[in-house]
């Protein structure tokens, strides 16, 4: 899980959880995409941190509708990549799938390369 | 520096300038007088192109019922463009033959090159762009400005490249510093003295930055994405270790979602390998 700052939040960023405001309702589903009209109402709403996928977080890369894989081959592919990202501008939408694609591609074929 | 760039080709043009068979076909290409019988003749003198494009025409890129043995019915087939990068690439990459494998890994260069075209042509096709193969073209020669700096200048490319992985810098970044100007400055001059097309200078020109690009932003961020899509994948290498990073206009001006990433991720590898064997020649090695 990621907690980003509000003003860290992106348009195109899906939120991990439900994003409430202080009397509990639900002002976000999560797994829904946060776009400018939802960061406007959040910050109308005060809300300080949003739990967004995707920002380094390992569980993330393992989604329901793939193959379980290996926990220690995950760290190790998530140790490799973060070598390889480490130049990327992982906090955009796009950069942080192609991360999370990469971990999963080396963790399924561990020796590396193609 | 652009004077910079000129002078490290200057004495070398000859050396690395493209075939005349390439300048006669490619004119016979865009002649519509010529008939596609004396085109057909014309790449059948030459063996490498013929193999290659028959490799072509009877790989699954194409998946034509039956198999096609004569390049008079394969240049029916695949049309002109198709027909003219076949040219260009195979006589780009024959003029680079023969570069000790201690100085650059090709089979690696070009790899990462067939990579990138494989990844900007799925791009093109999910964006319904008209004539993808150009992007394919683009892709393989991004970079070409690299083999430049490798071949002419060893022991400063060494240190560089040394530089790069030992400090996790972007090589991209450390190349004017060390040499005074970038791999897309040099390449640039290379295309333009190979008389190539705009579009493809300004690819290789602007790849790393490219909604600077004037007339060709599109183009140019496709092949941005794509450079990053062959980094990902770890399809061969050009000298740079890591995955550049994203230029966010670049991705907003292309239109991709985030979705469409894994499609296109399941897509590489498939199209990687069906191109390689038309590059590189057969079981993908020179």
């Amino acid at each position: 899980m990621g907690f980003l700052k509000i003003n860290d939040v992106k348009p195109g960023m899906i939120v991990e959880r439900d994003v409430c405001d202080h009397t509990g309702n639900i002002l976000l589903k999560s797994g829904n995409e946060v776009t400018e009209k939802y960061l406007r109402i959040f910050r109308m709403w005060g809300i300080e941190t949003v739990d967004v996928k995707g920002i380094g977080d390992l569980s993330d890369v393992q989604k329901s509708d793939m193959p379980v894989i290996d926990n220690e081959l995950l760290t190790e592919a998530e140790e490799r990549s973060k070598e390889l990202f480490c130049n990327s501008n992982l906090d955009h939408p796009a950069m942080a799938e192609f991360y999370r694609l990469t971990i999963y591609r080396l963790a399924q074929r561990p020796e590396g390369g193609n | 520096m652009a004077a910079a760039a000129k002078d490290l080709l200057s004495g070398y043009v000859e050396v690395y300038s493209l075939p005349m068979s390439f300048y006669r076909i490619n004119e016979a290409i865009n002649d519509p007088q010529v008939s596609m019988n004396e085109i057909g003749k014309m790449i059948g003198d030459d063996v490498g192109l013929t193999a290659r494009l028959l490799r072509l025409v009877n790989s699954a890129y194409y998946n034509f019922p039956s198999r096609i043995d004569t390049v008079s019915r394969a240049v029916t087939l695949v049309g002109t463009q198709q027909l003219h990068d076949l040219v260009l690439s195979t006589s780009v990459v024959s003029i680079f033959k023969g570069i000790p494998p201690d100085l650059v890994n090709m089979d690696s260069f070009w790899r990462h090159g067939v990579a990138v075209g494989a990844a900007a042509r799925i791009i093109a096709k999910l964006r319904k762009e008209t004539n993808v193969e150009r992007y394919f073209v683009g892709g393989l020669l991004h970079d070409i400005g690299r083999l430049i700096m490798y071949i002419k200048r060893v022991d400063l490319s060494r240190s560089l490249l040394n530089r790069s992985q030992l400090n996790h810098e972007l090589l991209y970044n450390i190349e004017k510093e060390v040499f005074g100007f970038d791999h897309g400055e040099i390449g640039y001059e290379l295309v333009s003295q190979w008389n190539l097309p705009d579009s493809l200078r300004d690819i290789v020109l602007n790849h790393h930055q490219p909604t600077i690009s004037q007339k060709y932003p599109l183009e140019t961020s496709i092949i941005h994405i794509a450079d990053i899509i062959a980094h990902c994948s770890e399809l061969g290498s050009s000298g740079e270790t890591h995955v550049p990073p994203l230029d966010v206009k670049a991705w907003d001006l292309v239109g991709l979602s985030v979705p469409d990433i894994s499609i296109i991720m399941d897509q590489i590898k498939e199209q990687y390998e069906i191109a390689l064997g038309t590059i590189l020649g057969k079981n993908g090695h020179e």
